[in-house]
């Protein structure tokens, strides 16, 4: 097993020491620009990856991200999270543009192992397939929430900035995106 | 108040994370027991799905890729517009607000140029003309400028008779006042610029004579006693201009009477 080129990928950084990385990387330091690639490769990965179907897409997806965000870094003003998931989204916009398909995919496409209805919902063993699937019945903030929240791990202020959005936007946004997912399962039966 | 549901199952949500019995927290909110249980337990079990593995291969690649692409990034050399926008937003800012009021400070001359007295563009046109005499030192610029503001005064104050059929006298006394300054400047030049200097005057203040002797033709009665100081001035001047060492063909001149 290969080791990870940085030690960013593995560890959460603050503010300030992302702050740093980013003025170094706008000098043209080759080192904080691949260290702020790796930054920016493990935090949208997760992203990516629940909402492009596929492995292999996620890969080309992300390293494309990563370029393209590298080349416009000098342009970079304001929050560098939020301006990361824009250009993200962004990308996956085009992605599916390219592809000439909708980013959602109907229910009836997606195939799941329907279990006994009187399983709950407590009890269901949710995968990253399964609940990739579900997530795509969802609108892109609430996806986005969902990600960044339970996934990513970020705080409701964290999300507010990075969406541009109010703590009490991102709170409702939570609850109706949980709710949905409830309904879907219960429809589908798991 | 009451707490949306929106809130309580955020606060609730923050409590699961640090460890604590669905169960129990729902105890708090029995009303809301039923819808809020199934949402907290589909956030906890997303929570629980392990992040998607990242490939270390990938990463090495696409690490690769960003060192290439950095060394095919030219150096920039010397200071083109493009570095300007990526400079710090204030410096930018400022540069940019400098670049407008200069580009609007100029357009807004440009347009004066041809205003005359009534126009509001009139008053920036003189501003202009003051900024620009203040910012002359020497005494040979200074001159060409009284001389320029007198060409222009003429031109101003036989537009706005043409247009008014009245007499500026105010445009008319500071036409006069801007030979007379050129006249006084021109004596303090050396040899080599004045005789240049003063032959601009003397053909600024024939026009301005040609000027006044047919404005009197058209003038109204109560203006003839205004224009015919003027002349008599004009006169005058041309003679401080030293006319009377030459053979003179004006035929207004004071030398030919």
């Amino acid at each position: 097993m290969k080791q990870f080129p940085s030690l960013l990928l593995k560890k959460d950084i603050s503010y300030e020491e992302l702050n740093k990385i980013i003025a170094l990387a706008k000098t043209n330091n080759d080192d904080a620009m691949v260290d702020l690639s790796e930054y920016v490769y493990s935090r949208i990965y997760s992203y990516v990856y629940y909402r492009v179907n596929h492995r292999e897409d996620t890969e080309d997806l992300v390293s494309e991200i990563v370029l393209k965000l590298i080349r416009a870094l000098p342009k970079q003003r304001g929050n560098f999270n939020a301006w990361m998931y824009k250009i993200a989204k962004n990308a996956i916009i085009d992605f599916y543009r390219r592809r000439g398909v909708r980013s959602e995919t109907s229910l009836s496409e997606i195939p799941y192992d329907i279990p006994d209805q009187s399983t709950p919902v407590s009890e269901i063993i949710l995968t990253k397939e399964k609940l990739r699937k579900a997530l795509s019945i969802l609108t892109e903030e609430q996806q986005r929430v969902i990600i960044l929240k339970f996934i990513e791990g970020y705080t409701n202020p964290e999300i507010a900035e990075t969406m541009g959005k109010s703590i009490g936007a991102v709170k409702l946004l939570q609850f109706r995106a949980l709710k949905s997912l409830k309904e879907f399962f219960k429809k589908k039966g798991l | 108040m009451k707490d949306k549901i929106e809130e309580i199952l955020d606060k609730l949500l923050k409590r699961t994370q640090k460890g604590e019995d669905i169960e129990s927290l729902l105890k708090e909110y029995p009303q809301l027991a039923d819808e809020l249980r199934p949402l907290l337990k589909l956030a906890v079990e997303i929570e629980d799905i392990p992040k998607p593995e990242l490939d270390a291969d990938a990463i090495s690649i696409l690490v690769a890729k960003v060192r290439q692409t950095m060394r095919s990034r030219k150096p920039s050399v010397g200071f083109s517009l493009k570095n300007l926008f990526t400079l710090h937003p204030i410096i930018s800012r400022t540069v940019t607000a400098i670049v407008l009021v200069f580009v609007l400070a100029l357009t807004t001359v440009f347009m004066s140029a041809n205003s005359l007295p009534g126009n509001p563009l009139y008053q920036i046109k003189r501003i202009s003309e003051k900024i620009h005499y203040a910012i002359t030192f020497n005494d040979e610029g200074k001159a060409e400028l009284h001389l320029i503001f007198a060409n222009r005064r003429t031109h101003e104050f036989e537009s706005s008779f043409k247009i008014g059929e009245k007499i500026d006298r105010k445009l008319l006394m500071k036409m006069l006042e801007e030979t007379a300054s050129a006249v006084d400047i021109s004596q303090n030049l050396s040899a080599d610029h004045a005789p240049l200097i003063r032959q601009k005057i003397a053909l600024c203040n024939k026009k301005q004579l040609a000027v006044l002797e047919n404005t009197k033709q058209y003038a109204c009665q109560c203006d003839i006693d205004i224009i015919q100081t003027a002349i008599k001035k004009c006169r005058e001047l041309h003679a401080c201009l030293g006319c009377e060492q030459t053979p003179c063909n004006d035929p207004y001149c004071p030398c030919n009477e």
